[in-house]
Protein backbone atom coordinates (compact mmCIF):
# COMPACT_ATOMS: atom_id res chain seq x y z
CA UNK A 1 0.00 0.00 0.00
CA UNK A 2 1.22 3.53 -0.81
CA UNK A 3 1.40 6.57 1.40
CA UNK A 4 -1.68 7.49 3.41
CA UNK A 5 -3.51 10.80 2.87
CA UNK A 6 -6.22 12.00 5.25
CA UNK A 7 -8.85 14.38 3.80
CA UNK A 8 -10.82 16.31 6.46
CA UNK A 9 -13.70 18.32 5.02
CA UNK A 10 -17.40 18.44 5.88
CA UNK A 11 -18.26 18.84 2.18
CA UNK A 12 -18.88 15.53 0.45
CA UNK A 13 -18.28 17.32 -2.84
CA UNK A 14 -14.76 18.38 -1.86
CA UNK A 15 -13.94 14.94 -0.45
CA UNK A 16 -15.24 13.23 -3.58
CA UNK A 17 -13.39 15.53 -5.99
CA UNK A 18 -10.14 15.30 -4.04
CA UNK A 19 -10.36 11.53 -3.51
CA UNK A 20 -11.14 10.93 -7.22
CA UNK A 21 -8.16 13.07 -8.19
CA UNK A 22 -5.72 11.44 -5.76
CA UNK A 23 -6.86 7.98 -6.85
CA UNK A 24 -5.93 8.90 -10.42
CA UNK A 25 -2.35 9.77 -9.43
CA UNK A 26 0.36 7.22 -9.99
CA UNK A 27 1.66 5.30 -6.99
CA UNK A 28 -1.54 4.14 -5.33
CA UNK A 29 -2.06 6.51 -2.43
CA UNK A 30 -4.41 5.34 0.28
CA UNK A 31 -7.12 7.95 0.94
CA UNK A 32 -8.98 8.12 4.23
CA UNK A 33 -11.66 10.69 5.01
CA UNK A 34 -13.21 12.56 7.92
CA UNK A 35 -16.40 14.62 7.62
CA UNK A 36 -16.08 16.74 10.75
CA UNK A 37 -13.50 18.04 13.18
CA UNK A 38 -13.93 15.35 15.84
CA UNK A 39 -13.60 12.55 13.31
CA UNK A 40 -10.58 14.30 11.79
CA UNK A 41 -8.62 14.21 15.07
CA UNK A 42 -9.67 10.63 15.80
CA UNK A 43 -8.62 9.41 12.35
CA UNK A 44 -5.35 11.29 12.59
CA UNK A 45 -4.33 9.59 15.83
CA UNK A 46 -5.62 6.17 14.78
CA UNK A 47 -4.15 6.06 11.28
CA UNK A 48 -0.87 8.05 11.34
CA UNK A 49 -1.30 9.53 7.84
CA UNK A 50 1.65 10.78 5.76
CA UNK A 51 -0.21 13.96 4.74
CA UNK A 52 -3.39 15.73 5.84
CA UNK A 53 -5.65 18.08 3.88
CA UNK A 54 -7.69 19.98 6.47
CA UNK A 55 -10.66 22.31 5.96
CA UNK A 56 -10.93 25.41 8.18
CA UNK A 57 -14.71 25.77 8.61
CA UNK A 58 -16.20 22.50 9.87
CA UNK A 59 -18.95 21.52 12.30
CA UNK A 60 -17.80 20.44 15.75
CA UNK A 61 -14.12 21.21 16.11
CA UNK A 62 -13.01 23.84 13.59
CA UNK A 63 -9.99 23.20 11.38
CA UNK A 64 -7.61 25.41 13.36
CA UNK A 65 -8.40 23.60 16.61
CA UNK A 66 -7.91 20.26 14.81
CA UNK A 67 -4.58 21.49 13.48
CA UNK A 68 -3.32 22.29 16.98
CA UNK A 69 -4.42 18.88 18.30
CA UNK A 70 -2.80 17.11 15.35
CA UNK A 71 0.44 18.99 15.88
CA UNK A 72 0.40 18.05 19.58
CA UNK A 73 -0.08 14.41 18.64
CA UNK A 74 2.52 14.33 15.88
CA UNK A 75 4.26 17.54 14.90
CA UNK A 76 6.11 15.86 12.02
CA UNK A 77 3.04 15.06 9.92
CA UNK A 78 2.48 17.77 7.30
CA UNK A 79 -0.98 19.35 7.49
CA UNK A 80 -2.12 21.45 4.54
CA UNK A 81 -5.10 23.72 5.12
CA UNK A 82 -7.66 23.61 2.33
CA UNK A 83 -10.22 26.35 2.64
CA UNK A 84 -12.35 28.94 0.90
CA UNK A 85 -11.41 31.35 3.72
CA UNK A 86 -7.96 32.58 2.74
CA UNK A 87 -8.23 35.75 4.82
CA UNK A 88 -5.02 37.11 6.30
CA UNK A 89 -5.91 36.43 9.94
CA UNK A 90 -6.83 32.81 9.14
CA UNK A 91 -3.62 32.28 7.16
CA UNK A 92 -1.55 33.78 9.97
CA UNK A 93 -3.23 31.66 12.64
CA UNK A 94 -2.86 28.49 10.57
CA UNK A 95 0.82 29.05 9.83
CA UNK A 96 1.53 29.93 13.48
CA UNK A 97 -0.18 26.71 14.55
CA UNK A 98 2.09 24.69 12.29
CA UNK A 99 0.26 24.34 8.96
CA UNK A 100 2.65 23.31 6.21
CA UNK A 101 0.79 25.13 3.46
CA UNK A 102 -2.55 26.79 2.68
CA UNK A 103 -4.63 26.09 -0.43
CA UNK A 104 -7.50 28.41 -1.31
CA UNK A 105 -10.55 26.62 -2.74
CA UNK A 106 -11.37 25.84 -5.45
CA UNK A 107 -8.16 23.85 -5.63
CA UNK A 108 -6.25 23.21 -8.85
CA UNK A 109 -5.02 19.73 -9.79
CA UNK A 110 -1.48 20.90 -10.55
CA UNK A 111 -1.14 22.50 -7.12
CA UNK A 112 -2.53 19.48 -5.26
CA UNK A 113 -0.27 17.03 -7.08
CA UNK A 114 2.79 19.21 -6.41
CA UNK A 115 1.88 19.40 -2.69
CA UNK A 116 1.47 15.63 -2.49
CA UNK A 117 4.80 15.14 -4.25
CA UNK A 118 6.49 17.70 -2.01
CA UNK A 119 5.28 16.32 1.30
CA UNK A 120 5.20 12.60 0.63
CA UNK A 121 8.04 12.37 -1.86
CA UNK A 122 5.72 10.37 -4.10
CA UNK A 123 3.93 7.17 -3.20
CA UNK B 1 -24.73 40.48 -20.25
CA UNK B 2 -26.76 42.96 -22.27
CA UNK B 3 -28.12 40.03 -24.28
CA UNK B 4 -30.07 38.81 -21.24
CA UNK B 5 -31.66 42.19 -20.54
CA UNK B 6 -32.50 43.11 -24.11
CA UNK B 7 -33.64 39.53 -24.81
CA UNK B 8 -36.00 39.64 -21.85
CA UNK B 9 -37.43 42.95 -23.10
CA UNK B 10 -38.06 41.50 -26.57
CA UNK B 11 -39.81 38.53 -24.98
CA UNK B 12 -41.98 40.65 -22.67
CA UNK B 13 -43.01 42.87 -25.57
CA UNK B 14 -44.02 39.86 -27.62
CA UNK B 15 -41.53 40.77 -30.33
CA UNK B 16 -39.94 37.31 -30.07
CA UNK B 17 -41.35 34.04 -28.72
CA UNK B 18 -39.29 31.97 -26.23
CA UNK B 19 -38.08 29.52 -28.89
CA UNK B 20 -36.93 32.35 -31.16
CA UNK B 21 -35.12 34.07 -28.30
CA UNK B 22 -33.41 30.82 -27.28
CA UNK B 23 -32.28 30.20 -30.85
CA UNK B 24 -31.02 33.77 -31.24
CA UNK B 25 -29.13 33.67 -27.92
CA UNK B 26 -27.52 30.34 -28.83
CA UNK B 27 -26.38 31.78 -32.14
CA UNK B 28 -25.19 34.99 -30.48
CA UNK B 29 -23.31 33.13 -27.72
CA UNK B 30 -21.55 30.97 -30.28
CA UNK B 31 -20.02 34.12 -31.71
CA UNK B 32 -19.05 35.76 -28.39
CA UNK B 33 -15.30 35.70 -27.96
CA UNK B 34 -13.52 35.58 -24.60
CA UNK B 35 -10.79 38.05 -23.71
CA UNK B 36 -8.09 35.36 -23.63
CA UNK B 37 -8.84 34.27 -27.18
CA UNK B 38 -8.90 37.90 -28.34
CA UNK B 39 -5.52 38.43 -26.65
CA UNK B 40 -4.05 35.32 -28.25
CA UNK B 41 -5.40 36.37 -31.61
CA UNK B 42 -3.75 39.77 -31.16
CA UNK B 43 -0.45 38.06 -30.28
CA UNK B 44 -0.51 39.45 -26.72
CA UNK B 45 -0.73 36.11 -24.86
CA UNK B 46 0.38 32.52 -25.40
CA UNK B 47 -1.94 29.57 -24.75
CA UNK B 48 0.08 28.68 -21.61
CA UNK B 49 -0.28 32.22 -20.27
CA UNK B 50 -4.05 32.10 -20.85
CA UNK B 51 -4.30 28.79 -18.97
CA UNK B 52 -2.23 30.20 -16.10
CA UNK B 53 -4.41 33.33 -15.85
CA UNK B 54 -7.59 31.21 -15.98
CA UNK B 55 -6.29 29.03 -13.14
CA UNK B 56 -5.44 32.09 -11.04
CA UNK B 57 -8.87 33.53 -11.81
CA UNK B 58 -10.44 30.57 -10.03
CA UNK B 59 -8.86 31.55 -6.74
CA UNK B 60 -8.73 35.35 -7.03
CA UNK B 61 -11.70 37.68 -7.18
CA UNK B 62 -10.26 39.52 -10.15
CA UNK B 63 -11.08 39.73 -13.82
CA UNK B 64 -9.02 38.00 -16.51
CA UNK B 65 -7.54 41.31 -17.69
CA UNK B 66 -6.62 42.43 -14.17
CA UNK B 67 -4.70 39.22 -13.46
CA UNK B 68 -2.95 39.33 -16.84
CA UNK B 69 -1.77 42.87 -16.01
CA UNK B 70 -0.66 41.80 -12.50
CA UNK B 71 1.39 38.99 -14.06
CA UNK B 72 2.93 41.47 -16.49
CA UNK B 73 1.50 39.64 -19.51
CA UNK B 74 -0.68 42.54 -20.68
CA UNK B 75 -0.54 46.29 -20.29
CA UNK B 76 -3.56 48.37 -19.22
CA UNK B 77 -3.86 49.83 -22.71
CA UNK B 78 -3.84 46.36 -24.27
CA UNK B 79 -6.67 45.30 -21.94
CA UNK B 80 -8.66 48.44 -22.81
CA UNK B 81 -8.24 47.74 -26.49
CA UNK B 82 -9.32 44.09 -26.09
CA UNK B 83 -12.36 45.07 -24.00
CA UNK B 84 -13.48 47.48 -26.67
CA UNK B 85 -13.27 44.69 -29.22
CA UNK B 86 -15.15 42.36 -26.90
CA UNK B 87 -17.91 44.90 -26.19
CA UNK B 88 -18.92 44.73 -29.78
CA UNK B 89 -19.91 41.15 -29.00
CA UNK B 90 -23.26 42.37 -27.60
CA UNK B 91 -24.22 43.24 -31.12
CA UNK B 92 -24.22 39.51 -31.76
CA UNK B 93 -27.81 39.20 -30.47
CA UNK B 94 -29.10 41.85 -32.84
CA UNK B 95 -27.07 40.25 -35.62
CA UNK B 96 -28.48 36.81 -34.80
CA UNK B 97 -32.07 38.10 -34.69
CA UNK B 98 -31.61 39.77 -38.06
CA UNK B 99 -29.81 36.76 -39.57
CA UNK B 100 -32.61 34.47 -38.44
CA UNK B 101 -35.18 36.89 -39.95
CA UNK B 102 -37.06 37.15 -36.65
CA UNK B 103 -37.13 40.98 -36.85
CA UNK B 104 -36.23 43.52 -39.52
CA UNK B 105 -33.44 46.01 -38.86
CA UNK B 106 -36.05 48.76 -38.48
CA UNK B 107 -37.97 46.71 -35.90
CA UNK B 108 -34.71 46.03 -34.05
CA UNK B 109 -33.80 49.70 -33.99
CA UNK B 110 -37.23 50.61 -32.60
CA UNK B 111 -37.03 47.83 -30.01
CA UNK B 112 -33.57 48.90 -28.84
CA UNK B 113 -34.70 52.50 -28.49
CA UNK B 114 -37.82 51.35 -26.67
CA UNK B 115 -35.72 49.32 -24.23
CA UNK B 116 -33.49 52.30 -23.54
CA UNK B 117 -36.48 54.59 -22.94
CA UNK B 118 -38.43 52.18 -20.75
CA UNK B 119 -35.49 51.01 -18.66
CA UNK B 120 -34.41 54.56 -18.01
CA UNK B 121 -30.81 53.46 -18.43
CA UNK B 122 -28.22 55.99 -19.46
CA UNK B 123 -25.84 55.21 -22.32
CA UNK B 124 -23.10 54.86 -19.71
CA UNK B 125 -25.11 52.29 -17.78
CA UNK B 126 -25.91 50.40 -20.95
CA UNK B 127 -22.21 50.38 -21.81
CA UNK B 128 -21.46 48.96 -18.35
CA UNK B 129 -24.03 46.20 -18.85
CA UNK B 130 -22.63 45.48 -22.29
CA UNK B 131 -19.14 45.20 -20.82
CA UNK B 132 -20.39 42.84 -18.07
CA UNK B 133 -19.33 45.28 -15.34
CA UNK B 134 -21.03 43.58 -12.39
CA UNK B 135 -20.21 46.37 -9.91
CA UNK B 136 -22.21 48.81 -12.04
CA UNK B 137 -24.98 46.34 -12.90
CA UNK B 138 -25.85 45.71 -9.24
CA UNK B 139 -26.02 49.45 -8.56
CA UNK B 140 -28.29 49.97 -11.58
CA UNK B 141 -30.82 47.30 -10.63
CA UNK B 142 -30.59 47.11 -6.83
CA UNK B 143 -31.14 49.86 -4.31
CA UNK B 144 -29.50 49.65 -0.89
CA UNK B 145 -28.83 53.37 -0.71
CA UNK B 146 -30.80 53.73 2.54
CA UNK B 147 -28.76 51.11 4.34
CA UNK B 148 -25.67 51.83 6.40
CA UNK B 149 -24.14 48.57 5.16
CA UNK B 150 -25.42 49.17 1.62
CA UNK B 151 -21.97 49.06 0.01
CA UNK B 152 -21.37 45.59 1.42
CA UNK B 153 -24.68 44.39 -0.02
CA UNK B 154 -23.74 45.71 -3.48
CA UNK B 155 -20.31 44.10 -3.24
CA UNK B 156 -21.80 40.81 -2.11
CA UNK B 157 -24.32 40.73 -4.98
CA UNK B 158 -21.65 41.71 -7.50
CA UNK B 159 -19.34 38.95 -6.27
CA UNK B 160 -22.13 36.38 -6.57
CA UNK B 161 -22.82 37.50 -10.13
CA UNK B 162 -19.14 37.10 -11.04
CA UNK B 163 -18.98 33.66 -9.41
CA UNK B 164 -22.07 32.47 -11.28
CA UNK B 165 -20.28 33.41 -14.49
CA UNK B 166 -16.95 31.90 -13.40
CA UNK B 167 -18.04 28.69 -11.76
CA UNK B 168 -21.41 27.89 -13.32
CA UNK B 169 -20.53 29.29 -16.74
CA UNK B 170 -23.81 31.20 -16.98
CA UNK B 171 -24.68 34.84 -17.45
CA UNK B 172 -27.22 36.00 -14.89
CA UNK B 173 -29.78 38.76 -15.11
CA UNK B 174 -30.92 40.50 -11.95
CA UNK B 175 -33.90 42.69 -11.19
CA UNK B 176 -34.91 44.83 -8.23
CA UNK B 177 -34.55 43.17 -4.82
CA UNK B 178 -37.58 41.88 -2.89
CA UNK B 179 -38.28 41.67 0.83
CA UNK B 180 -37.59 38.38 2.61
CA UNK B 181 -40.92 38.58 4.47
CA UNK B 182 -43.11 35.67 3.38
CA UNK B 183 -40.52 34.42 0.87
CA UNK B 184 -40.85 30.67 0.31
CA UNK B 185 -38.38 28.26 -1.23
CA UNK B 186 -38.26 24.48 -1.73
CA UNK B 187 -34.59 24.41 -0.75
CA UNK B 188 -32.28 26.94 0.89
CA UNK B 189 -28.60 26.92 1.89
CA UNK B 190 -27.62 29.39 4.62
CA UNK B 191 -24.32 30.63 6.02
CA UNK B 192 -23.48 33.37 8.49
CA UNK B 193 -20.60 35.78 8.15
CA UNK B 194 -19.56 37.17 11.52
CA UNK B 195 -16.82 39.34 12.99
CA UNK B 196 -16.06 42.78 11.60
CA UNK B 197 -19.11 42.39 9.35
CA UNK B 198 -22.27 40.52 10.27
CA UNK B 199 -24.34 39.11 7.41
CA UNK B 200 -26.75 36.21 7.09
CA UNK B 201 -26.54 34.84 3.56
CA UNK B 202 -28.48 32.21 1.64
CA UNK B 203 -29.13 30.71 -1.76
CA UNK B 204 -32.69 29.52 -2.39
CA UNK B 205 -34.18 27.83 -5.44
CA UNK B 206 -36.36 24.99 -6.69
CA UNK B 207 -35.08 21.41 -6.62
CA UNK B 208 -34.55 21.18 -10.38
CA UNK B 209 -32.36 24.30 -10.49
CA UNK B 210 -30.59 23.05 -7.36
CA UNK B 211 -29.59 19.78 -9.06
CA UNK B 212 -28.58 21.48 -12.33
CA UNK B 213 -26.44 23.98 -10.48
CA UNK B 214 -24.89 21.27 -8.26
CA UNK B 215 -23.87 19.22 -11.29
CA UNK B 216 -22.45 22.25 -13.08
CA UNK B 217 -20.44 23.44 -10.10
CA UNK B 218 -19.00 20.09 -9.02
CA UNK B 219 -18.62 18.43 -12.41
CA UNK B 220 -19.73 15.21 -10.65
CA UNK B 221 -22.58 12.83 -11.43
CA UNK B 222 -25.33 12.86 -8.80
CA UNK B 223 -29.01 12.19 -8.20
CA UNK B 224 -31.72 14.61 -7.12
CA UNK B 225 -31.91 14.92 -3.35
CA UNK B 226 -28.53 13.27 -2.84
CA UNK B 227 -26.04 14.30 -0.17
CA UNK B 228 -23.58 15.12 -2.95
CA UNK B 229 -26.02 17.63 -4.50
CA UNK B 230 -26.53 19.27 -1.11
CA UNK B 231 -22.76 19.37 -0.53
CA UNK B 232 -22.13 20.98 -3.92
CA UNK B 233 -24.48 23.92 -3.37
CA UNK B 234 -23.36 24.47 0.21
CA UNK B 235 -19.78 24.49 -1.06
CA UNK B 236 -20.68 27.05 -3.75
CA UNK B 237 -22.08 29.45 -1.13
CA UNK B 238 -19.08 28.71 1.10
CA UNK B 239 -16.72 29.54 -1.77
CA UNK B 240 -18.51 32.81 -2.52
CA UNK B 241 -18.50 33.83 1.13
CA UNK B 242 -14.86 32.82 1.49
CA UNK B 243 -13.90 35.13 -1.36
CA UNK B 244 -16.03 37.91 0.17
CA UNK B 245 -14.14 37.49 3.44
CA UNK B 246 -10.78 37.58 1.65
CA UNK B 247 -11.80 40.89 0.03
CA UNK B 248 -12.83 42.25 3.45
CA UNK B 249 -9.58 41.02 4.96
CA UNK B 250 -7.61 42.85 2.26
CA UNK B 251 -9.40 46.01 3.47
CA UNK B 252 -8.47 45.36 7.10
CA UNK B 253 -11.79 43.78 8.20
CA UNK B 254 -11.51 40.29 9.73
CA UNK B 255 -14.50 37.94 9.55
CA UNK B 256 -15.25 34.24 9.92
CA UNK B 257 -17.88 31.86 8.59
CA UNK B 258 -20.19 29.36 10.25
CA UNK B 259 -20.54 25.97 8.54
CA UNK B 260 -23.27 26.21 5.85
CA UNK B 261 -26.64 24.57 6.55
CA UNK B 262 -29.39 23.33 4.30
CA UNK B 263 -33.14 23.46 4.88
CA UNK B 264 -36.11 22.41 2.74
CA UNK B 265 -39.58 23.88 2.31
CA UNK B 266 -38.75 27.05 4.18
CA UNK B 267 -40.63 30.28 4.64
CA UNK B 268 -38.90 33.44 5.83
CA UNK B 269 -40.54 35.74 8.34
CA UNK B 270 -38.08 38.59 8.75
CA UNK B 271 -38.74 41.81 6.86
CA UNK B 272 -35.18 43.05 7.33
CA UNK B 273 -33.56 40.95 4.62
CA UNK B 274 -33.53 41.07 0.83
CA UNK B 275 -34.06 38.52 -1.93
CA UNK B 276 -32.17 39.13 -5.15
CA UNK B 277 -33.32 36.87 -7.99
CA UNK B 278 -30.60 35.86 -10.45
CA UNK B 279 -32.23 34.66 -13.66
CA UNK B 280 -30.08 32.05 -15.40
CA UNK B 281 -30.78 30.03 -18.51
CA UNK B 282 -31.16 26.96 -16.32
CA UNK B 283 -33.40 28.47 -13.63
CA UNK B 284 -33.61 31.15 -10.96
CA UNK B 285 -31.20 31.37 -8.05
CA UNK B 286 -32.35 33.65 -5.23
CA UNK B 287 -29.54 35.28 -3.30
CA UNK B 288 -30.63 36.31 0.19
CA UNK B 289 -28.84 38.85 2.36
CA UNK B 290 -30.02 39.81 5.80
CA UNK B 291 -28.64 41.58 8.88
CA UNK B 292 -30.64 39.18 11.08
CA UNK B 293 -30.97 35.40 11.24
CA UNK B 294 -33.02 33.71 8.54
CA UNK B 295 -33.92 30.77 10.77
Amino acid sequence: MGKKILICDDSLMIRTQLRDFINKLEGGYEVIEAADGNAAVEMFTANTPDLVFLDVVMPGRGGLECLRLMKEANAATPVVMLSSVGAKHVLKEALEAGASDFVQKPWGEKLISSIIERFTGGA
Amino acid sequence: MFIQYFGSYLLNKGLLNPDQLKEAIELANSTQIKLGILAMNAGFLTADQITEVQMLQRTMDKRFGEIAVLKGYLTDSQVDSLLKTQEKGHLALSQAIADLDFLSLKQLETALQGYKNESGLTNQQISAIQAGDTDTIVRVFLDFSDLKAGDQYYEFASLMMRNIIRFLGELAMIEEQLSTKGFEAPVMVTQEIHGGVSLHTALAMDEETFLTMARKYSGLKMDAGSELADASITEFLNLNNGLFIVNLSNNGVDCDLTPPEITRNCQLTTDQGFVIPFYLGSGTINLIISPVSLG
